[in-house]
């Protein structure tokens, strides 16, 4: 077991963190927007876009340098995230004025929102071992 | 924001999309033909943000300005950070990552045009 593992950020790896980048990106700038503006309008949800935002930005870092455990935390929360928030916001809307990236498992944003947890922790798994082993 | 200029942005934005996507599908790695191509998409953007910036100056401004505002800065850095962060990678996924920068950039396009669509020009 004292394998190094593969690192995070090579192949298709590097795709993933472009497209977590492009996440936390415009999902940052959308609820940056959302509370500079209009904090008052909903507040739990801009709250939960810009936690969101946050984990999305870490998640880029921690994929781009490989760091594992630090990957594994963020999709895990996202995974949590977009599932606890899905369904709350459809379980109780009028929590949701407005909605935020995790509403509705996040069909605004193409169901991005619930594939990327997926896929990242899918990469992290493939890449638990090196090549050699 | 002129319509055919941001269509223009769009569909300039998919074709490059499209063609480094069979880039990687082919297995290829990316030239100076498609980084040129890049830098004409760039261009457009660049053109469209000036264009953007004067109108805004001088006519009806759309809801959500900040947020306008906002998508067209994003949408100039997004291409460079894509050719910077796919050229380390030396397989098919070097394109591919460029495939989302542009998919990216087309998106953002779209999302602007439906945010200037408020502003009733």
């Amino acid at each position: 077991m004292g394998e190094k593992p593969q690192p995070t950020n090579t192949g298709p790896g590097r795709v993933l963190v472009a497209v977590y980048g492009v996440f936390a990106v415009s999902a940052g700038a959308r609820c940056g927007v959302q509370i500079a503006t209009r904090f008052g309008d909903a507040r739990l949800a801009y709250l939960l876009s810009a936690l969101a935002a946050a984990v999305y930005l870490v998640a880029t870092v921690a994929l781009a340098r490989s760091s594992r455990g630090l990957a594994l935390a963020c999709c895990t929360i996202e995974l949590v995230g977009v599932l606890a928030v899905g369904t709350a916001s459809l379980a109780v809307p009028e929590y949701f004025p407005d909605s935020t990236v995790w509403s509705g498992f996040g069909v605004g944003y193409g169901f991005f929102p619930l594939a990327l947890p997926v896929l990242g922790l899918l990469w992290l798994w493939r890449t638990r071992r090196s090549l050699a082993a | 924001m002129i319509d055919w200029l941001a269509t223009l942005v769009i569909a300039a934005a998919l074709v490059m999309a499209g063609w480094t996507v069979l880039l990687a599908l082919r297995d290829r790695r990316f030239g100076a033909a498609t980084l040129g191509a890049l830098a004409t998409v760039e261009l457009a953007a660049l053109v469209q943000l000036i264009v953007a910036m004067v109108l805004l100056a001088v006519g009806p401004r759309p809801d959500g300005i900040a947020a306008f505002v906002g998508y067209h800065v994003v949408a100039l850095l997004v291409l460079p950070a894509a050719v910077a962060w796919g050229v380390e990678d030396r397989s098919r996924w070097g394109p591919g990552v460029l495939a989302v920068g542009c998919l990216a950039l087309a998106v953002m396009t779209m999302r602007m045009q439906q945010i200037w669509a408020t502003a009733g020009g």
